[in-house]
């Protein structure tokens, strides 16, 4: 059975939900969509910090490049 | 009010969610505060995500000369990003570094950034350095942006940003500054020519402003709302017959009356006074008049009764 929609979001926030105002006037497909909303966030915010950290190597000189990409994706 | 209030909140969150205003049309029927609490939440939900990741950034800044940072921030680091690892740098480093930074992107950081993870970077920026990308945020009119700076900035900072603004992108920021407190601090900064700039700012553009500069107003201090109040008592005709219409044709008098209160006597029958040429409108046009009078103190229920030919 799919979990209630404002139990997903509070999940989706973590320990963040604390902060979430009452959403009652949000019905349950609203939720979703919001959810899906923040899921495409999460995603593009990883997509451009990944992206971020691979091309900032490019600008490291080539013997620290290892050491460096171990720094940042340990 | 609370239309302008509420696109604004739908702004800022569809720049943290990363999607047009119109996708979050079908959170338009909640309030401005839940959207705020609700943005906030979402905010540091994406930061809590990737914080290690983050943090690895801020360090790695610390391997390279902050020349080269500067050159990698702008060509590779997107600003959203940036704007996240910003609050984690060094304050020494990160005025460095800002100051090796061209400033619409600095401006575009702020857009992204919530100041209340950055404060101690905040305070270390040299006042001209704000100023420098303040200037750059008014030109973009990113107002709300601006206000939830007046909250992280100092005293000195705000003081030195407020001189170099003109009073309607002031009045704009202003508007939108979430701490009542901060916003009595604002208001005390500005000198008399500043405020009574105000008053015509909010006439101009066929009193465009007055619904921004009246809601404002009712946040004030007593003391704050009284020296407003006091100017408008000195104000041109022309300013004055502004404030008149939107009160009676935009119904603003409720919004109006905390200043209006806060008058001292002698201010309180001027403006009054001045209302009279829209008596007879105004019990036409104003259903809740009798509410309203009731709503009054007596001081300035006399004094309007008197405008109105009813004393």
């Amino acid at each position: 059975m799919a979990k209630p929609t404002l139990t997903a979001l509070q999940e989706k926030l973590g320990s963040a939900a604390a902060l979430l105002p009452s959403l009652t006037p949000l019905d349950d497909a609203d939720q979703a969509r919001l959810c899906a909303l923040i899921d495409s966030a999460k995603a593009k915010q990883a997509e451009s910090l990944a992206a971020a950290t691979e091309e900032s190597l490019d600008h490291v000189p080539a013997l620290l490049r290892g050491t460096i990409r171990k720094l940042l994706f340990r | 009010m609370s239309e302008l209030l509420l696109r604004a909140e739908l702004q800022k969150l569809a720049v943290v969610l990363r999607v047009s205003v119109a996708e979050l049309a079908f959170l338009s029927h909640l309030d401005p505060p839940s959207l705020r609490a609700l943005r906030q939440a979402i905010s540091a939900s994406l930061f809590d995500r990737h914080a290690k990741r983050f943090r690895r950034l801020a360090d790695s800044t610390k391997l390279l000369p902050n020349k080269v940072v500067a050159v990698i921030c702008e060509k590779v680091i997107p600003a959203s990003v940036a704007a996240q690892v910003t609050g984690l740098l060094d304050p020494k480093d990160a005025v460095d570094l800002a100051s090796r930074l061209s400033v619409p992107y600095q401006a575009d950081i702020c857009v992204a950034i919530d100041p209340r993870r950055a404060v101690s970077v905040l305070h270390a920026m040299p006042s001209a350095h704000v100023v420098a990308v303040a200037v750059e945020l008014q030109k973009r009119r990113e107002f709300m942006t601006m206000a939830v700076f007046v909250d992280a900035l100092t005293e000195q900072q705000i003081r030195r940003v407020a001189a170099r603004m003109d009073i309607q992108s002031l009045l704009h920021v202003g508007f939108f500054v979430e701490s009542a407190e901060r916003l009595d601090q604002l208001i005390t900064l500005l000198d008399t020519e500043q405020l009574r700039g105000t008053m015509s700012a909010a006439a101009a553009d066929d009193g465009a402003l007055w619904p921004q500069v009246l809601s404002m107003v009712e946040r004030l201090s007593p003391p704050q709302r009284a020296r407003l109040g006091s100017l408008l008592a000195d104000a041109p005709p022309l300013v004055l017959a502004s404030l008149n219409e939107a009160l009676f044709e935009r119904d603003l008098w409720r919004l109006a009356l905390p200043m209006l209160e806060a008058m001292d006597a002698a201010a309180q029958e001027i403006v009054v006074a001045s209302l009279a040429s829209h008596a007879e409108q105004a019990a036409e046009a104003h259903p809740h008049l009798e509410a309203l009078l009731e709503s009054m103190s007596e001081g300035l229920r006399r004094q309007v009764l008197i405008a109105l030919g009813r004393a």
